[in-house]
């Protein structure tokens, strides 16, 4: 397989009329990760937002062979899948699951976990939007620490920090996982590549901005994306084999509250949670940072 | 060739011949030793399959869904907590046209806990669009297991073989196991019309709008109707090529009987031959074996029943404010039929007691004295 | 494939939910509230360049490389980069939007590598035949070479007549050569009337006048303002004191003036007294510019101000000349007022007021008056200024009349080179309109301009300059490496330069590339608007509303 930049897969495909709202960030992530992976791709899709937007039957956008799955299922079914491929005589078809936060972080962590552990050669693919977007915007262990949902209103802000799914991964020692966010294009394009061309499990998380959860502007949604990067509220980094760390990108340390103010969910944030919210960041970044430099690996 | 085997080994032995090439179980007792010897023989590569080692039965049969999406042969055996855990999937599964198949070692289902037997556990997935069948000798199993791929992969139905746990499979009997070539014969690899392929890109089982959903249903629904003919078919050739023949539901003694029972699995077997020790003391009792529930064996029911005939229908399995489940389907079956039976209802072996030769005759001594209740349910073996 | 798809039959549909169609059918461009689309602002840049000139147009030529192209372009509106790549006050540098993020586009020194290119590269115009019609141009200025030149480029026939012996008006015999090379100058202005007859040293009104330019079929006249204003004080007309722009010429055209220990006093805040005091302590005397007013309102373009100042010449500040005397040594004795700034004049400059009882003394060896210019209408018999500043042709003969074109600092115009090549150059079109009987249309121009809230910076890395060949502190030219490194900081304000951003982060891919640019396809288009939040030039933009 070839990483031929550029690859208009999506545009020659009629990848539009989908019902995505406007601005969303997961057909962003989608259709760009779609143009590096190619047609020998299979892709596995849980309950979410992707999977409804995808189309009503007999109509689908998908310009690769899309396998609707359970909520939960999604990781077993994609390590299903790769089995049925391997013993079909498929073996070079790219595996992907793409899932949202709902079903990677809550109801499918134990089939994640396990696919992890087993180091199954599938390319796990999650677009966090940080809430059950699809169902109305609940709360999920993704959410931010202070972020509002429907199950979270403002009486009542999520009080928990968002679950590590990157740790949790690392963890389990998978021989690639990295964050990536549609406003860094490049970065994306080549940590899928990339991920694409490691055998075994691959995870990828991905910022995926939502307007109507986040209440933002839909035109927002890439500079929210942007922000998120530069604020460090999400790094961009690989990891390799759950140990070696590598920061993709030298963010400027932009104030976190550049990246909150353009969000209507933390709006009812209060004043110190907000501050506090600033030093849980410029911590863990740079806990992440001394992982970078202990990995000894060049950007 | 004759092998003395266990019920689990048997399932083993069957799954290799049929070529399967996915597997994906998790262990759960009494189907442990099935898990066991599958990994052992796609590990030494007598079977050229995939065992994928997953970490609960729900992604069991989530991984066969996928596997089997890509037009495979795939297999996997549960029990009780394992099935329930599944049962969403199930669900999905039939809805897809999935043509899996699975073998559920009867276990009743917690709480409290137990590990032994009932049927509880599979006769609650009788909604989910499964064909189940239910053996009482490891022979049986073999075949019907070699059999459920071929009907299987037909109708585009996923399939269900059971059998009691630890009555049936951690029993050893001699069975016959046929050669490779001989069961390839019968059973050719599966040719899946709609699969995942990147060559012909498709989407599986998107959104479905209210205009559309109930069509697919009917479509299974009418794969259900035409089901038995492609049974009924399966078993001739099966016979032509093994020398063993298959009903929907086996008679012993019914010609004749005024008093039926009906019954499954090991119950059967007790069934069977405490009716033969009364037939020599020339009680008129027939036993119709019962080894369907999806479809239920309507024709074969009714073609076995006389005028006047007392049925008495023996549940290991209760479907709790009803009854048992093999009774209501009976009921249901005469019912739509037009036929006019009473149907005494025999509730026992909840949890793995033990069915007796007593028990049986208990039931047709209750037959007989007219003492058995009819709408309620007659408990066997309770401790009052 | 497009179309949504009805199943009237089970019997229809396949065994098990396989979606074969795509969503192509559903237009989602109805759920739009607006719409993107090329907004048509022009680059700051370009709206102030007084020339007209393409600059954001030709700096993208320039990113790749493209110096050919470049000279093209700019020509097409100004024939003198090489002049203005030297000489010109840059407006478009202080409207830059690069200004505030790091510092603001270089233009003038990418202008003049382009402008050295095309001599060093000896670029030639092919003119057209000449047509029957001819044109005289009077003034070979900026304003009239760019007259000539374009006029020859439509195809007519032009004649110049200058009263010097080199073509170049003001930008030979005004600008001293340490800001505009005599060689360069002449070099480029080969090229531009190229195939042009220039009649040397022949003065309107003395040595012709209009009456010999009756077998032309247009006039133009463009003879500048070399007329030194009068200070009016008394002393004035005593020997020591002239006109600076007269020390200018002499010098310019090659006359030794000896200046040596003199001492020089330079009256006026302007281009014209700053040249005048350069150009003085280049040749060895020591001089102060006397200006009425504060360095505020000095007319001056602010980098000759800093350039003066930072050599060592005396810039007195509010002081004016009262009387010129001669003292006892046979030297000038200037008796001048300090003054201060009242209320503001027509122009809204403070008007400077006399300090009583601060008058003080300066003496020199030479006084200079440089306070101003005027168009000397002794070239031009019957044409008169009107009190309000505009041009009177009443006593002009009508033949005369009717054909008669006027440009340049002639005009009340602002008196800067590029204000002169754009008074030349619509000159040229309003005289082919003339002479072809058709109306003259004024050139559509765009008017929005692309602000600093325009432009996404996100996209572009501030770069510091200070180090390099660009740098404003740097002395010397740029290469062409150099001129290619800083066009690429250029930000396109306003005008697509085909960066794919809309294109990429369309969620509906509903941005279609057009030839120059995209269009939003309006039938999946869902007006979300990040295509134009994220354009870095700030060339899309949202409309309200549907657009069919």
């Amino acid at each position: 397989m070839n990483y031929t930049p550029d690859y208009d897969f999506c545009a020659s495909h009629d990848f539009c009329g989908h019902s995505a709202c406007p601005g969303c960030g997961e057909k962003i992530l989608f259709r760009h990760v779609l143009d590096v992976l190619g047609p020998e791709t299979m892709i596995v899709v849980p309950a979410g937002c992707a999977a409804v937007t995808d189309g009503v039957f007999p109509h689908s956008l998908s310009p690769v062979p899309y396998l609707h799955v359970a909520f939960g299922a999604t990781a077993s079914a994609a390590a299903g899948v790769r089995a049925g491929l391997d013993m079909s005589g498929r073996e070079n078809v790219t595996v992907m699951a793409w899932a949202g936060d709902g079903a990677t972080f809550d109801i499918g962590m134990g089939p994640l976990s396990a696919i992890a552990e087993r180091n199954e050669n599938v390319l796990y693919m999650c677009y966090d939007n940080e809430a059950y977007m699809n169902t109305g915007m609940q709360r999920s262990s993704a959410t931010p620490l202070g972020s509002w949902t429907t199950t979270t209103p403002a009486a009542r802000l999520k009080s928990e920090p968002k679950k590590d799914i990157d740790a949790i991964i690392a963890a389990h020692r998978a021989p690639y996982a990295a964050t990536a966010s549609p406003a860094f294009l490049d970065d994306l394009k080549a940590k899928v590549a990339r991920a694409r061309d490691t055998q075994g499990f691959r995870f990828l998380h991905l910022f995926s901005p939502c307007p109507p959860g986040w209440k933002s502007d839909p035109a927002d949604s890439i500079a929210i994306a942007r922000l998120a990067v530069e604020s460090n509220v999400f790094p961009l980094y690989e990891v390799y084999d759950g140990e070696r760390v590598r920061l993709t990108y030298r963010s400027s340390n932009v104030p976190v509250a550049e990246y909150l103010k353009l969000q209507g969910r933390f709006r009812y944030m209060p004043e110190e949670e907000a501050r506090a919210m600033q030093a849980t960041v410029d911590r863990s970044y740079a806990a992440l940072k001394q992982r970078h430099e202990k990995s000894k690996m060049s950007s | 060739m004759k092998r003395v085997m266990s019920g689990n080994e048997t399932v083993s032995q069957a799954v290799k011949l049929s070529r399967v090439q996915v597997i994906s179980a998790y262990p759960i007792t009494p189907q442990t030793t099935i898990s066991e010897k599958l990994s052992e023989i796609c590990g030494s590569g007598e079977l050229d399959a995939k065992f994928v080692k997953v970490e609960s039965e729900h992604s069991a049969m989530a991984t066969l869904i996928g596997a089997s999406s890509t037009g495979v042969r795939t297999f996997t055996a549960t029990s009780a907590q394992g099935l329930a855990l599944m049962h969403e999937l199930l669900f999905w599964a039939s809805g897809a046209r999935l043509p899996i198949v699975m073998v559920d070692v009867n276990r009743a289902m917690a709480a409290p806990w137990t590990i032994w037997c009932d049927q509880t556990d599979s006769v609650a997935q009788r909604d989910t669009g499964w064909m189940q069948f239910y053996c009482w000798s490891n022979q049986e199993i073999l075949d019907s297991v070699i059999c459920s791929f071929k009907i299987a992969e037909e109708l585009l139905i996923p399939c269900m073989v059971c059998f009691d746990g630890f009555f049936i499979s951690h029993t050893h009997e001699a069975v016959d196991v046929p050669n490779q070539e001989t069961v390839d014969a019968f059973l050719p690899p599966r040719r899946a019309e709609y699969k995942l392929d990147t060559s012909d890109p498709h989407t599986f089982s998107g959104g479905t709008m209210p205009n559309m959903f109930m069509e697919f249903r009917y479509k299974l629904q009418a794969a259900f109707e035409r089901a038995q003919g492609v049974i009924d078919e399966t078993y001739k050739l099966f016979e032509q090529s093994f020398g063993r023949s298959y009903r929907a539901a086996e008679a012993y003694f019914a010609d004749d009987a005024e008093i039926l029972l009906l019954a499954s699995g090991s119950a059967a077997s007790t069934v069977y031959h405490t009716i033969r020790q009364m037939r020599e003391s020339g009680r008129k009792v027939g036993l119709l074996r019962l080894r369907q529930l999806r479809p239920f064996p309507t024709d074969t029911l009714m073609n076995h029943l006389r005028d006047g005939v007392a049925l008495a229908v023996l549940d290991r399995n209760l479907s709790p404010g009803t009854g048992g489940v093999f009774a209501q389907e009976v009921r249901a079956a005469l019912n739509r039929c037009g036929a006019d039976y009473r149907v005494h209802e025999f509730v026992a072996g909840l949890g793995g007691r033990d069915i007796t030769s007593r028990d049986v005759e208990s039931i047709v001594d209750s037959l007989k004295n007219k003492t058995a209740a009819v709408g309620t349910i007659n408990w066997l073996g309770l401790h009052r | 494939m497009s179309k949504f798809i009805v199943f009237n039959s089970h019997t229809e549909m396949p065994e098990l939910p396989v979606s074969r169609a795509n969503m192509a059918w559903n237009k989602t461009g109805s759920w739009r509230s607006s719409t993107p689309g090329h907004r048509g602002k022009t680059a700051p840049c370009n709206f102030n360049c007084p020339a007209g000139e393409d600059i954001r147009g030709y700096l993208a030529l320039m990113k790749k490389g493209n110096v050919a192209e470049a000279f093209e372009l700019l020509t097409a509106m100004n024939p003198l980069p090489a002049v203005c790549g030297r000489v010109c006050y840059h407006p478009c540098q202080a409207e830059c939007n690069r200004h505030r993020f790091d510092t603001e586009l270089q233009v003038r020194s990418v202008e003049q590598l382009i402008g050295d290119w095309g001599i060093q590269n000896k670029r030639r115009l092919s003119f057209p035949t000449a047509q029957s019609k001819k044109v005289a141009v009077v003034g070979a200025g900026p304003a009239g070479l760019a007259a000539a030149h374009f006029l020859r480029r439509k195809g007519v026939a032009v004649v110049m007549y200058d009263e010097n012996q080199y073509p170049g008006g003001i930008l030979h015999y005004g600008i001293p050569a340490y800001r505009l090379d005599k060689e360069v100058l002449q070099a480029e202005l080969a090229r531009v009337i190229d195939g042009i007859e220039y009649k040397a040293n022949m003065r309107l009104g003395s040595d012709f006048d209009f009456g010999a330019l009756d077998e032309f079929d247009a006039l133009f006249i463009a003879t500048g303002a070399h007329l030194s204003k009068q200070m009016r004080i008394n002393g004035e007309e005593l020997p020591g004191v002239e006109s600076g722009l007269d020390f200018l010429k002499r010098i310019n055209s090659g006359q030794k003036v000896d200046m040596g220990d003199k001492k020089v006093l330079v009256i006026g805040g302007g281009n014209t007294a700053c040249d005048v005091a350069r150009s003085a302590y280049r040749l060895g005397a020591s001089v102060t510019v006397a200006y009425r007013r504060t360095e505020n309102e000095m007319p001056a373009f602010a980098e000759e101000v800093a350039q003066l100042k930072a050599e060592p010449i005396d810039l007195e500040l509010l002081v004016a000349p009262a009387r010129i005397e001669r003292d006892g040594d046979g030297r000038l004795n200037v008796t001048c007022h300090r003054m201060e700034l009242g209320e503001p004049d027509v122009d809204g400059r403070r008007r400077p007021v006399v300090i009583d009882g601060a008058d003080f003394s300066l003496t020199a060896d030479v006084v200079f008056a440089a306070i101003g210019e005027d168009p000397d209408m002794s070239l031009t018999p019957g044409l008169a200024y009107a009190s309000d500043g505009t041009v009177d042709f009443s006593q002009i003969e009508p033949r005369i009349r009717d054909k008669l074109f006027l440009g340049g600092d002639i005009l009340p115009n602002p008196r800067t080179v590029p204000h002169a090549v754009a008074s030349g150059r619509t000159a040229a079109e309003q005289i082919v309109a003339f002479l072809r009987g058709e109306p003259y249309t004024v050139p559509e121009k765009l008017t929005v301009v692309a602000g600093p809230d325009d432009v996404n910076f996100n996209y572009f890395t501030r770069i510091n300059i200070a180090k390099s060949a660009a740098s404003p502190a740097a002395t010397g030219t740029l290469n062409q490496a150099a001129a290619i490194e800083e066009a690429n900081r250029c930000l396109s304000c306003g005008v697509c330069f085909e960066c794919d951003n809309c294109y990429n982060f369309c969620p509906d891919l509903a941005v279609v590339r057009t030839p120059g640019g995209y269009k939003a396809n309006l039938d999946y288009c869902k007006g979300c608007g990040i295509c134009a939040r994220e354009c870095p030039s700030g060339s899309l933009g949202m409309q309200g509303g549907k657009v069919a």
